[in-house]
């Protein structure tokens, strides 16, 4: 094992996550901005038919291969994929729950090195997406608009002079922007403050949602924070609403962990060692079991509690346990216990 | 009232549906109706009264508005107000004139008020390679159809048969 535990001595060094560059980019996993737009004279998807959702993607798909920055994206239908495909891709973030259950004319572009992506046909023609990590709002938001502008000059899409971008559910019209943040809260669920925080937000008109979005449970202390309404701001009002809120959810997470470590540091460090305890000694893991013990591992990097263990190969982790990235890597279909088998093993050479 | 699932959370969401010939009423916290949500989401039945519940409408006004738009039909895409009732979608950009009045009651309270003012759309500069222009006699006919539905309302059946008789000549051309 090249690994170990370095608990001694840590009370007597500074808390490194108070020291800004480190904590900031593990607290803050990711930042997503889409944009749900359509096209003038088609019915929306939900409501086409078959040969006219084919249209609508054969037509984008010749439109679009002639923007210069489209040239090197692939085009994907999804129908066509094997389910396994569809799972990795949902994984990745790039189609939607909704997606994976596709229709003919449901489709995928991905941009180079997935530096963006767009979902034809889900309840929008398009569905525009970039995702980088850590916090960056407003630079995704400068490179999205600019997409979207291309898009738009070869494109004509469903718009009104008062009320904006048509889309096919009225709470997404306007800017048809739902910009989110995906943070890692492990402070706030041990300090029991997350259920406050939640409703907190959601007052100020923000939705709190686990990993894959709407409805979806709050796995690994992970949380989607994202604007509600998209009608009656402008986009920079949206994205600076959610960064402020953002920003103090960054010092509360920061405050809870301080607690923790001052008030009952051997809990703080027994929560940390368990997980390391299970994820190196575990022979079966199930998705949800190992999420939650690497976020809990996440917390022991940011205390520095392991020497050779860098936030990175976690986060690599977090994605490559998914069931679909899981049988992707050891090239096999695996049924859940083969697959928690599998998993455990990933793991342990992965943080051993 | 406390919610009905995790018996935690004070319910400040409030279902009702029809199973089986039965009216179930069910009483929700934030956090688990967000969970129905996907549930139903997953089969495309997201309810417009389900997003006036979320902002807590009144009652009145909710049935007012819906009974308003479940006589229409959009002439495009064919759905029916009663349809939209139930799933929350729009079925085309037509649509969105058609169902205005609803609209106007309820988009200025679930958003930060009833106008865009975000982005405007940039325009292809030659004749667009994709989706046609908005305006044209489309326009005209949800014109009709709105003002066909408001004489509708008010009972003036003669100015009803004359709109409906337009409304016809034009899809005719
Ligand atoms: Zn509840
Ligand atoms: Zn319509």
């Amino acid at each position: 094992m090249k690994q170990n535990l370095l608990i001694k001595d840590l009370t007597t060094q500074p808390v490194p996550w108070l020291s800004d560059k480190v904590s900031n980019s593990s607290i803050f996993i990711s930042s997503r901005i889409r944009l749900a737009r359509n096209i003038s004279g088609f019915l929306f998807p939900l409501r086409a038919n078959a040969k006219e959702r084919r249209t609508i993607f054969d037509q984008l798909q010749s439109t679009l291969e002639h923007i210069p920055e489209f040239q090197e994206s692939t085009i994907i239908d999804i129908k066509s994929l094997p389910e396994i495909e569809k799972q990795i891709l949902f994984e990745r973030h790039l189609i939607s729950h909704e997606h994976i259950n596709s229709r003919i004319g449901s489709g995928l572009i991905i941009g180079k090195a997935e530096s963006f992506s767009i979902m034809i046909n889900e309840e929008d023609h398009l569905r525009i997406q970039i995702l980088l990590p850590g916090f960056g709002l407003n630079k995704i938001w400068s490179e999205i608009n600019e997409l979207d502008d291309l898009i738009s000059r070869t494109v004509n899409y469903a718009y009104n002079e008062t009320i904006g971008f048509l889309t096919s559910c009225p709470t997404n019209v306007g800017t048809g922007l739902r910009a989110s943040v995906m943070l890692h809260l492990p402070g706030l669920v041990l300090t029991e403050q997350i259920k406050a925080v939640t409703r907190g937000l959601n007052k100020l008109g923000l939705a709190v949602r686990g990993l894959f979005g709407e409805g979806s449970e709050a796995f690994g202390d992970l949380f989607q924070v994202s604007n509600q309404s998209t009608l009656g701001e402008t986009e920079e009002q949206i994205i600076a609403r959610i960064s402020r809120v953002v920003d103090r959810l960054l010092e509360h997470e920061k405050n809870a962990r301080y607690i923790l470590l001052e008030t009952k540091p051997n809990y703080l460090f027994d929560y940390v060692s368990r997980a390391f305890g299970v994820l190196s000694h575990a022979r079966l893991l199930s998705s949800e079991e190992a999420l939650k013990k690497l976020s809990a591992l996440r917390v022991g990097v940011d205390l520095k509690m392991f020497k050779s263990l860098k936030i990175d190969a976690i986060n690599r982790l977090m994605v490559d346990i998914q069931p679909g990235h899981l049988q992707k890597l050891f090239l096999k279909k695996m049924n859940p216990e083969r697959r928690d088998s599998y998993r455990a093993t990933l793991v342990k050479k992965h943080i051993c | 009232m406390i919610c009905e699932i995790c018996n935690v959370e004070e319910a400040g969401i409030h279902f009702q549906e029809i199973v089986n010939g039965n009216k179930m009423s069910l009483h929700l916290c934030h956090i688990c109706a967000d969970k129905k949500e996907l549930k139903l989401d997953h089969f495309k039945q997201f309810s417009i009264s389900k997003i006036f519940d979320k902002f807590s409408f009144q009652q009145k006004v909710v049935e007012d508005s819906v009974s308003k738009i479940s006589h229409l039909t959009c002439p495009f895409c064919k759905l029916t107000g009663r349809k939209f009732e139930q799933t929350g979608r729009f079925g085309c950009e037509h649509c969105y004139g058609l169902f205005r009045d609803l609209l106007n009651v309820f988009l200025a309270s679930i958003h930060k008020g009833g106008v865009h003012k975000g982005k405007r759309v940039v325009r292809p500069s030659e004749r667009s390679q994709v989706g046609g222009d908005a305006k044209g006699p489309e326009s005209d006919i949800i014109e009709l159809e709105h003002e066909l539905s408001e004489a509708i309302t008010h009972e003036d059946f003669e100015l009803a048969v004359e709109l409906r008789d337009q409304i016809k000549s034009i899809k005719k051309l």
